[in-house]
């Protein structure tokens, strides 16, 4: 890989310019409370729609490395997570703060995010090209159960309730078979209307379930106003140092959870944050600490969400699955911009794949001087009024989502999918599935009837090379090991 | 957002997955290929109507008194159901005055119309309109050449 002509290829006046625009919007959407780092993801779409790959991808890396970090900010200064990533320490990082040790547990979420997304980002660089050697021998077969494998990771993981992430995975798979059937090419569900013979598009979806969803939430509960947030004071960087040296190996071991948990398809910084916190409680020395203001879990869940923004990269670029819902969004954005996610961008398009490492590395060291920015500004940002800045956003992914095929009919899919998104979310069914269904729903048909037309419709193709001979012996382990287990907790709790 | 059981729910994903097995039927096939365009969404159809029973079948189980849907905090607060319904409002009203009146006009009318349904006093909402249409005009139209529908403000434009 030619480092050399990526650093050239990311260091010039346009993408440095959209690096350091999306990394300050970036920041302020993750210090706003409920605005999440995937919306701030999806409302850069429209404008990463008329940019080179480069530069498209930088923003959204990016954007997201910033707003996972500042998430950490009102967490601390409000008991506020500003993003979900954040939601898992609030209570700890408020405790410290009240103690008057604000600037050190800010510091430590800094100096620990900056870490970790490092961490997610050495592993990207190191496994990422080796799996793709692999994958490279990889057919349609293979593909199919891949696929199927990252779809079911994604249901299983995100819903308390199966049913209702197995529903939320195929309302997406269902809304990837809207238009022209790739085969025949035949209209599918597009009742008779010229807009949907090219498909839904992925774009407004995107803005719909993630920027219109979560405005329909802020909207109905616009009158309860934040209270104001502490001062911040001193110099707050080598406030957490001492913290971060004395707990090393637990940022070292929230970088190595968040990157696997970013790795598995559907699990994110969100389920990073909770689990890391929670493995830290485990294997702490005083757990008794925990919850009365103690920095140790903190540390922890700080690298780990940020490392798994890097980690699921993997999955992301070396077969096409997405590792979160952010990584479907930048597939979608490879898409769009005639990229195939898979080994073969390794070898078609190394060029741009060394330049996302490149950005991953800028951005997170971006992450130390402009996250001090961030936290010294926080207490200004958090003062502005959010009847103003509901509907600024608004507006902007209307005009976003107008903009990317002028068609009026995109803005009735922003709306339909965005009230659909809001009663899904309140009514415990998880997005994530949904955006994999229609970001991965093409992936599956095709490979699928490609597989059947090679092998002649005969079915025990699917299983007779020996990797996808295995990875349908992992889809079918999936499904039917927890399936076992339950039954035998019901059978256990029977038997007294 | 309604707050809805899990028998509702569960329903209507039943019979939505009814609905789309169902067209599904009515897709030709097509001879030379093994795999017919209506199997996939059929096989989506036949899961989803799965779904919708399961969870109906659960929710039956748990037996406790759940009322089909909760009327949620946020409906008896005018203040929020009008904040919620300027949201489509406004998608719907940019949809429909942006062709004939082009950006620049539509996008002062509706963040004007947004800002004051969410409470901001006129004179706030007015400069909050301006510099927010402008500055949309000069992001998209004139730094990143994308082009916005164009109208009679646009046309004085030099």
């Amino acid at each position: 890989m030619n480092f050399v002509a990526a650093i050239q290829t990311v260091f010039q006046p346009f993408t440095l310019f959209v690096i350091g625009a999306s990394a300050i919007f970036g920041l302020f959407v993750g210090s706003m409370p409920g605005l999440t780092a995937t919306m701030a993801a999806a409302l850069l779409v429209p404008l990463t729609f008329y940019m080179d790959p480069v530069p498209a991808i930088g923003a959204i890396v990016t954007c997201s490395a910033m707003s996972i970090f500042a998430g950490d900010i009102p967490g601390a200064l409000l008991r506020i997570p500003g993003t979900p990533a954040s939601a898992a320490y609030v209570s700890e990082a408020y405790l410290l703060g009240r103690r008057g040790e604000l600037s050190r547990v800010l510091s430590v979420n800094l100096l620990a995010s900056a870490f970790g997304g490092i961490f997610g980002t050495m592993a990207l660089i190191l496994l990422a090209p080796q799996l793709a050697q692999i994958a490279l021998r990889f057919s349609s077969y293979e593909y199919f159960w891949l696929a199927l494998i990252g779809l079911s990771a994604a249901t299983l993981i995100s819903a308390s309730n199966p049913f209702k992430g197995i529903t939320s995975l195929f309302l997406g798979l269902f809304l990837a078979t809207v238009g022209l059937d790739v085969v025949t090419g035949m209209p599918r569900y597009t009742f008779g209307t010229v807009d949907l013979m090219g498909g839904v598009s992925l774009i407004a979806a995107l803005i719909g379930l993630f920027a219109i969803a979560e405005l329909f939430r802020k909207a109905s509960t616009i009158h309860e106003d934040l209270p104001p947030p502490e001062q911040v004071k001193g110099a707050i960087l080598l406030q957490g140092v001492s913290s971060i040296m004395f707990y090393k190996w637990n940022a070292l071991r929230g970088g190595v959870i968040g990157t696997i948990l970013g790795i598995l398809p559907g699990a994110g910084a969100d389920i990073a944050g909770w689990i890391s916190y929670a493995v830290s409680k485990r294997f702490s020395k005083t757990p008794e600490k925990f919850g009365t203001g103690h920095i140790e879990g903190v540390v922890d869940a700080s690298a780990s969400n940020n490392a798994s923004l890097g980690g699921a990269y993997v999955p992301a670029l070396v077969f096409g699955i997405p590792g979160d819902s952010i990584t479907a969004i930048v597939i979608g954005v490879l898409l769009i911009k005639g990229m195939n996610p898979g080994p073969t961008v390794f070898t078609q398009s190394g060029d741009i794949v060394s330049a996302i490492f490149v950005v991953f590395i800028l951005a997170n060291l971006l992450l130390i001087p402009l996250g001090l920015l961030a936290i010294k500004a926080a207490r200004h940002v958090l003062r502005i009024n959010q009847r103003i800045l509901l509907p600024i956003i608004l507006m902007f992914s209307i005009v976003g989502a107008f903009a990317v095929n002028n068609a009026v009919f995109d803005l009735w899919i922003i709306l339909a999918l965005g009230v659909v998104g809001w009663f899904m979310e309140e009514n415990g069914f998880p997005i994530a599935p949904m955006v994999l269904g229609l970001v991965l729903g093409k992936i599956v048909e095709e490979s699928f009837t490609n597989s059947m037309i090679k092998a002649g419709g005969d079915l025990v193709a699917f299983v007779d090379r020996p990797i996808a001979g295995g990875l349908a012996f992992v889809f079918f382990a999936i499904w039917i090991v927890p399936a076992l287990m339950r039954l035998r907790r019901a059978w256990s709790t029977r038997a007294f | 957002m309604l707050k809805v059981s899990d028998l509702a729910s569960g329903l209507a994903i039943a019979g939505l997955g009814l609905a789309i097995l169902l067209r599904a039927r009515t897709f030709p096939s097509v001879g030379a290929s093994p795999v017919s365009p209506a199997f996939y969404p059929g096989l989506i159809g036949a899961v989803l109507t799965a779904c919708g029973l399961a969870l109906v079948v659960m929710s039956l189980k748990k037996k406790a008194a759940l009322p089909i849907a909760v009327i949620p905090d946020w409906m008896r607060r005018p203040g929020n159901v009008v904040a919620v319904l300027a949201v489509p409002a406004a998608i719907i009203a940019y949809g429909l005055l942006s062709p004939p009146l082009g950006f620049l006009a539509t996008s002062v009318l509706v963040t004007f119309g947004l800002l004051l349904a969410f409470r901001v006093n006129v004179l706030w909402s007015a400069g909050v309109a301006l510099v927010l249409s402008v500055s949309l005009h000069v992001i998209f139209v004139m730094l990143m050449r994308v082009p916005l529908p164009y109208g009679v403000i646009e046309a004085m434009l030099p």
